[in-house]
């Protein structure tokens, strides 16, 4: 049965933020019932834009107290659905105007902050120190760090620098029934267990995050960008598959396709890839000047070992910014080809990339649609990116069986669902694929160790949640309002 | 008294392991893991337990070498692994203090991947994917094969460091990483510890990679030292190496740099020091307070302190005391909890010495509150208590 916001929950949080952060107005309510998951909606029962812990400890309380679901929400950019409420009836808590810059440690290379700090912000704060903060999503310049730490957020970079899970040290959390505890500290997570990692990449169900203390990085001496250019996409594959073989230290590979470039380079996001091409690899390197170099040999015989067409390399800093332009606003600029974009996430072993790429191609063409490659070539990371027409059903039909073609693809190959999006509501069905009962038991009995009321963001990640009953979604999964 | 009371027992598959944990369990005998082939040493009140032996599970699954990633069964021993993955020019970017004894589970389980750590990440950044029994009999699965993957939760993170509490992990995937092209070490004699510290504070702004930073004091050298050595170690490229060779030299200038005498030694040494010793703490301290802390430690408990070791990278502090020391009267003194605060530190105790029931009072981490998750995530996986509690030794540093 559908939950509904008492008299008495809305008082009482209409108490405790006020009329300007508490929302319950349909109109404002529609603009939160997707993230960048669009083709699956959510209504929540009302919205609370929290400021400060505190505020998120009472608000927590007194869902606890009427029983009523939360979902933690920061930029709304998840691409899994992992930011919609309860499908029963839930209430979103919206932790993005929590900004404020609490500690910046440039001697111990850390930086406390609250959670709806904006990731690439954080990196302008420190440059001036030689700083940065190394997890890069795509979405850097508006997602928030809370909503890296949900979902234990990747990037381009994260090939050499880890995910989110590295960098962060120690977390304020407010658990399911307000109670705040806090998780690690400068020091990282010392004594105990690891809840600071078993944490992060949790999509918001163990607890809601509202400080974070992050490790930085000093910028490396040297850093150079270099595009390769191939006449087709799996000769691509096969060349990063052997700069991974052959040890290559880059800090990113990164692929594009045909259909890619030419909708990047039509846009605004232009990097001056070459058109014709089957398909680009974007190889960056840093560290030392003379390692770099080295480096940049290497990699050039490996590409042209595979017949690459051109190879440019790059280590001017208007030049780099140009050729990553292009990359980061890949999924913007694929608006041009369609209305509706879904971006798939799943990860392959790094020698089985053509494999996929090529098994991929048949399921979309079966499928008869559009798609687009961009990936993080260099983890085995694959973004399918399907264009499609929302208004027309039986194109979406075609796009959620394909997707599922897709992910049986990437686990045939030994892969797994996701690499950096997380479960969300998008992957659920998928789960006892990869896991069996007594695995996902498993999880369920961890989640309920950390809120026995199972609260927090249910529906999520687990195909049987305990506090959100199922009601049939488009995928089979929680969901009331489909496209 | 159980049937399994005080024996051990060596299993040599996954179904083997199931099976005894199940009848451990209904029996309500607690279990000690070991990954070698004998009884391992067993504290007062230990006597009654199963010991069950993992050495047999000790083969390689899969090694993908065109992948960066091998799956072994936890009794493989790392010198073991590293001699394997090296011959495909590979290596696990793991160094523990014994290598040739040292099985996967065990490392797992203590969490630590050594003077690596800072560079080239933490032993849970290397382990890619675990399956382990737990308290019911049930296999739990946590990570994968893949480099990258955020499905489910994170129980690598979870059993990383978790000392064999949460159930007893059966098999691993790690990742591996191409050998350096070339590896360099340097090792400077320095005025006096704060001279030590300084240097290696410097060198932390270094831009080349440096995998390793070590300050050890006179009486943790293998030779008669007087004063603290800087060990520093660093790979890459000739080029880069070369060029760390010149700034390593203008650091030096006041101080007397070493030749590469000893190097492998001392890096031994340097490894095993706390760990070969009857007693050690170990504090973990942001860098800055470094200093000052060892100035504290030198001066409450001069006499006292045997050996000193301080991986400036990590930012820990590890000593030892004299042999005759009274290591009771010595903790009695020793306000722990106040050198955490002072310091923003955290302390751990020693392996042997560290209580077995889990005692954490001595402590100012984790908080209550963050313990109290920790219980319920272990009576989840561990109903009928058949493992150890978590031991304040736990934590990846």
């Amino acid at each position: 049965m559908k939950r509904r916001l008492s008299h008495v929950l809305a008082s009482s949080l209409l108490a405790i933020l006020g009329k300007q952060r508490f929302l319950n107005d349909p109109a404002t309510l529609h603009v939160y019932n997707c993230d960048a998951l669009t083709h699956i909606r959510v209504t929540p029962l009302a919205v609370c834009i929290t400021e400060t812990t505190e505020e998120v400890s009472r608000v927590m309380r007194a869902c606890y107290e009427a029983h009523i679901p939360v979902t933690p929400r920061g930029a709304g950019t998840g691409l899994s659905g992992g930011a919609l409420p309860c499908a029963d009836g839930g209430i979103i808590i919206d932790t993005s105007k929590m900004k404020r810059l609490l500690e910046v440690n440039v001697e111990d290379r850390y930086v406390r902050v609250e959670v709806g700090h904006v990731n690439l912000d954080l990196s302008g704060c420190v440059a001036h120190h030689d700083l940065f903060y190394a997890p890069d999503p795509s979405s850097q310049m508006v997602c928030t760090l809370g909503g890296n730490i949900a979902e234990n957020s990747g990037g381009p970079h994260t090939l050499k620098y880890g995910s989110t899970v590295g960098h962060v040290l120690g977390l304020t959390v407010v658990l399911e029934d307000g109670e705040v505890i806090q998780l690690g500290g400068v020091n990282g997570p010392v004594g105990g267990y690891d809840l600071v990692g078993a944490f992060v990449g949790s999509e918001g169900t163990l607890g809601v995050a509202t400080e974070v203390t992050v490790k930085l990085t000093p910028i490396p001496e040297k850093t150079a960008t270099l595009l390769a250019v191939f006449d087709s996409l799996p000769g691509a594959c096969r060349a990063v598959s052997d700069l991974i073989a052959e040890g290559v230290d880059a800090s990113a590979i990164e692929a594009l396709d045909q259909l890619t470039i030419q909708a990047v380079e039509a846009s605004v996001f232009a990097a001056g890839y070459p058109t014709d091409a089957a398909a680009v690899v974007l190889i960056e390197l840093d560290g030392h000047e003379e390692d770099v170099s080295y480096d940049q040999d290497r990699v050039q015989l490996i590409c042209q070992r595979h017949k690459c067409l051109s190879f440019e390399e790059a280590d001017d800093p208007v030049r780099r910014k140009e050729l990553w332009r292009g990359r980061k606003g890949a999924f913007g600029a694929m608006g041009r080809i369609a209305p509706d974009l879904y971006v798939m996430d799943c990860v392959v072993p790094r020698s089985k990339l053509e494999e996929a790429i090529v098994g991929i191609a048949a399921v979309c063409a079966t499928f008869d649609l559009r798609l687009a490659n961009v990936f993080h070539a260099g983890e085995g990371n694959l973004h399918p990116n399907i264009s499609y027409d929302g208004r027309d059903q039986d194109e979406v039909d075609r796009v959620l069986k394909a997707a599922r073609g897709i992910v049986q693809v990437c686990l045939d190959l030994g892969g797994t669902l996701s690499g950096e999006h997380g479960i969300g509501v998008e992957k659920l069905e998928f789960m006892p694929l990869l896991f069996d009962q007594n695995a996902l038991e498993l999880f369920q009995e961890y989640r309920d160790a950390w809120g026995p009321q199972g609260l927090l963001n249910p529906g999520k990640i687990l195909p049987t949640p305990r506090a959100c009953t199922e009601t049939k979604g488009i995928f089979g999964i929680p969901g009331e309002e489909t496209i | 008294m159980s049937t399994y009371a005080g024996q051990l027992i060596a299993v040599r598959n996954e179904e083997e392991l199931k099976k005894l944990i199940r009848l451990c369990g209904e029996e309500g005998c607690p279990i000690i893991p070991t990954s070698n082939e004998g009884m391992p040493p067993l504290l007062p009140g230990e006597e009654n337990h199963c010991v069950v032996s993992l050495a047999e599970m000790n083969e390689v699954l899969a090694f993908a070498a065109d992948d960066l990633t091998i799956t072994v069964g936890v009794g493989a021993k790392l010198a073991d692994l590293q001699r394997i993955v090296g011959e495909a020019g590979q290596r696990l970017a793991i160094e523990v203090p014994n290598p040739k004894s040292s099985p996967m589970g065990s490392i797992i389980g203590m969490g630590s991947s050594g003077f690596l750590g800072s560079t080239l990440g933490s032993l849970a950044d290397q382990v890619l994917g675990i399956e382990a029994i737990v308290g019911d009999g049930r296999r739990l699965i946590g990570g994968g094969r893949v480099v990258k993957n955020v499905t489910g939760y994170d129980f690598v993170r979870l059993f990383c460091g978790s000392t064999g509490s949460l159930g007893i992990i059966t098999q691993a995937t790690f990742r591996l990483r191409p050998r350096p092209l070339e590896e360099r070490s340097f090792v400077l004699e320095t005025k006096d510890m704060q001279d030590a510290i300084q240097m290696a504070q410097v060198v932390r702004r270094f831009r080349q990679t440096i995998t390793a930073l070590v300050i050890v004091d006179g009486q943790s050298t293998p030779r008669t030292q007087e004063t603290p050595l800087l060990l520093l170690r660093s790979e890459g490229s000739p080029k880069a190496l070369e060029a760390l060779s010149a700034q390593v030299d203008k650091l030096a200038q006041d101080a007397h740099k070493l030749n590469q005498v000893d190097s492998d030694l001392l890096w031994q040494q340097a490894r095993q020091f706390p760990h070969d010793q009857d007693f050690h703490l170990k504090l973990k301290l942001p860098p800055s307070k470094v200093e000052a802390c060892v100035k504290d430690l030198r001066q409450k408990n001069a006499e006292e302190t045997w050996g000193l070791v301080c991986d400036m990278q990590a930012a820990t502090i590890s000593w030892t005391l004299n042999a005759n020391r009274d290591v009771p009267a010595y903790l009695q003194s020793l306000d722990v909890k106040e050198l955490e605060t002072k310091h923003m530190a955290n302390a751990c105790l020693p392996d042997d010495l560290a209580d077995r029931e889990g005692r954490w009072d001595r402590f100012t981490h984790p908080e209550a509150a963050a313990r109290k998750i920790g219980d319920r995530i272990k009576i989840a996986f561990d109903p009928a208590g058949i493992f150890l509690p978590i031991r304040p030794i736990a934590g990846s540093f």
